[in-house]
């Protein structure tokens, strides 16, 4: 056996393996998703994927010699031809670019790829320069952003991010016009669309907050955390003078990050004029609850001694009488006061000494009622006690005030004025009346000072 | 007959023989009549993608090296096995039968040139034939590792009703004076019988 069958021999397994491998690789071709072609500087397609046959719509034997620029439209095969020229001039290793393919049996339907055009190194002798294409289809991508796009559209957010200039890049809602009443934005200055128009109504601390959204750009992310808290995060914009159509405007910042430097900004705009002037709304409706709640309190409360009006108490009291009567409750009672000589208190001391004598008279009765009775000024210095209580523990309570108020000591103009109450208790009949039931305690009271005053008569 | 005239005398026998072999081999592999052997010299250049397959062999010895390669594709290589197979429909045929067809022919092909130089006391090896696809076919051209004294190219076409195959032939003479024997081959002696020995390496 001659030398060169020797090395013949020794070279068959490796042939075997070799096509066995190239077989191998080139399934992996085949299958690779997506368009792939590789074409010749005539523009032959030397070599191309199932994927390529199918969506191009030739036969995947015939794809070899088809002239690439018979697979696209004439529209995009320009394009190609601009990119390859591109490769050429600029001896880029790789030309990408997006472009839509007309696809299917009649080319009319269209869908977007992402194509990756390469020059393969070092040419060859009898094809000359070789170029691979990958065509990725990304319409399931487009499809996902347009839903996205959807999303963010249809949420009441403006969503935008500002390049490291300070100017708006993306904006991810046309919601954005509306909240600043412009027609577009991108490209546009932050400080322009959203601060400038209410430069007058800024203080000095929203200026400095907002020279520093345009500091913290291009620095380390650090440095914007440090100064993310003076950013301004809310606004009231509104157009020329018209305060009226203004709008609440809540901003939130997230800095997007390259390399540790900050690059953009994202900028999340919330519209919350809704909720401010619901706010403000809740706010006046409290004030007026207030006010209201002042006045009613000013109606039923005698602003002198703090005990219930008559105003108050012709409701309370006959609430009292309909329960009574309804049996509600099982005992109603009355006491009626009168402060023995308030006359000649006021006479000798001055109508200021018989109002302090009166409010603490008060005092001593509204320690000693429980809450579910009624203390009244009936008038002048007759007081009135209405209590869903026994006659007994009526008379025991007149009792106790009767003693509350000799005790105390009550001084005028510096001098100790003494002070003494009568008081007549009573309770209500089945059916008697409001006015019949004070008058039975007025009877009682009028017994009281008769019988000498500082006392109480009880029926 | 000066050197370069029994130059071309050489390349034209060789030819002539590879030519005749591939002719033979291919009726009677493919069972088959009226193949015709179109010559494309000057529309391509060898090295060129001439098939999406492409099948190769190495008929070599001492004095001469042959690297014969088939391009093809699928469905010429079916529609011409089709008789082989014994199938109405040439899609019947899988490609991987379709691929060993090919590599077949290669290896009878390449066989029936050995007879032929053994014929004329040339000795030669065959290689197992490799079928390859893709940019392989690109880069296959042979450099060879010493310098020949006679290196040529031929490229045809096997034409059967419409379906064809695809053939380059890279030649390498490193001795022409032993190649010279084959000079008074006649072809149409037909000397060389199908079922002799050969060296099958």
């Amino acid at each position: 056996m001659s030398n060169i069958n020797q090395d013949v021999q020794a070279s068959h397994k490796i042939v075997t393996l070799l096509e066995r491998a190239n077989s191998q690789t080139e399934q992996i071709i085949d299958n690779l998703p997506g368009i792939f072609l590789i074409f010749s500087e005539r523009y032959e397609v030397l070599r191309g994927n199932r994927e390529a046959a199918q969506v191009l719509g030739v036969d995947t034997e015939s794809l070899l010699r088809t002239k690439v620029s018979t697979l696209f439209r004439t529209d995009m095969w320009e394009v190609f031809i601009q990119n390859l020229h591109l490769l050429e001039m600029q001896s880029t290793l790789t030309a990408r670019f997006e472009l839509p393919v007309n696809c299917g049996q009649d080319g009319n339907k269209e869908k977007p790829y992402y194509w990756r055009l390469s020059k393969m190194t070092g040419d060859n002798n009898a094809e000359g320069s070789l170029y691979t294409l990958l065509g990725e289809d990304i319409s399931q991508l487009r499809e996902s952003e347009s839903k996205l796009m959807n999303v963010f559209s249809s949420i009441p957010l403006g969503i935008m991010t500002i390049d490291e200039h300070g100017d708006i890049e993306d904006t991810y809602s046309s919601y954005l016009l509306y909240l600043f009443g412009v027609s577009s934005i991108s490209g546009k200055s932050l400080r322009e669309v959203v601060f400038a128009p209410i430069e007058k109504d800024l203080t000095g601390s929203d200026v400095q907050g907002i020279d520093n959204i345009f500091v913290s750009l291009n620095r380390e992310e650090r440095f914007f955390d440090s100064l993310k808290d003076t950013f301004p995060t809310q606004i009231f914009l509104y157009m020329g003078e018209n305060k009226k159509e203004g709008k609440h405007l809540g901003f939130s910042y997230k800095p997007v990050i390259y390399d540790g430097i900050v690059k953009r900004v994202l900028i999340i705009v919330e519209d919350r004029t809704t909720i401010i002037r619901a706010e403000e709304d809740q706010e006046r409706a409290n004030m007026i609850e207030k006010q209201s709640r002042a006045i009613y309190e000013s109606a039923i409360r005698d602003p002198l001694t703090g005990l219930y009006t008559r105003f108050y108490m012709e409701d309370q009291a006959e609430a009292l009488i309909n329960n009574h009567n309804r049996a509600s409750i099982s005992e109603l009672s009355i006491i009626m006061f009168d402060i023995d000589h308030f006359k000649k208190i006021n006479d000798t001391h001055g109508h200021d000494a018989g109002d302090i004598v009166l409010r603490q008279a008060a005092g001593v009765i509204l320690d000693q009622v429980r809450k579910t009775d009624v203390p009244v000024r009936f008038g002048g210095e007759e007081f009135l006690i209405f209590l869903p209580a026994t006659l007994e523990s009526a008379k025991l309570l007149a009792e106790r005030i009767r003693k509350g108020i000799e005790s105390a000591t009550f001084m005028a103009e510096g001098v100790q004025v003494p002070v003494t109450i009568s008081g007549g208790v009573s309770c209500h009949t089945a059916e008697e009346s409001l006015n019949d039931l004070i008058k039975k305690a007025d009877r009682l009271l009028y017994q009281a000072k008769k019988n000498g005053r500082n006392q109480i008569v009880t029926e | 007959m000066d050197k370069t005239e029994n130059e071309a005398l050489i390349k034209a026998k060789v030819t002539d023989v590879i030519r005749h072999a591939v002719q033979t081999r291919i009726g009677d592999h493919a069972r088959q009549e009226g193949f015709q052997l179109i010559d494309l010299a000057g529309t391509q250049t060898a090295g060129q993608v001439l098939g999406n397959w492409m099948s190769i062999i190495l008929v070599t010895g001492d004095a001469i090296r042959i690297t014969l390669k088939l391009h093809f594709a699928y469905r010429d290589a079916k529609a011409i096995s089709q008789v082989v197979y014994g199938v109405k429909n040439p899609d019947d045929i899988s490609d991987t039968k379709a691929v060993d067809f090919i590599k077949e022919f290669s290896n009878l092909t390449a066989g029936y040139i050995v007879k032929i130089f053994e014929s004329v006391n040339i000795s030669m090896g065959i290689s197992l034939p490799l079928c390859t696809r893709g940019l392989y076919e690109i880069f296959a051209d042979y450099v060879p590792a010493s310098k020949p004294l006679i290196r040529y190219s031929d490229i045809w076409r096997l034409e059967h009703e419409g379906h064809f195959i695809n053939g380059s032939v890279m030649v390498e003479i490193s001795n022409a004076k032993a190649i010279e024997a084959l000079l008074n081959y006649d072809i149409s002696d037909e000397n060389a019988e199908d079922d002799s020995e050969f060296d099958f390496l």
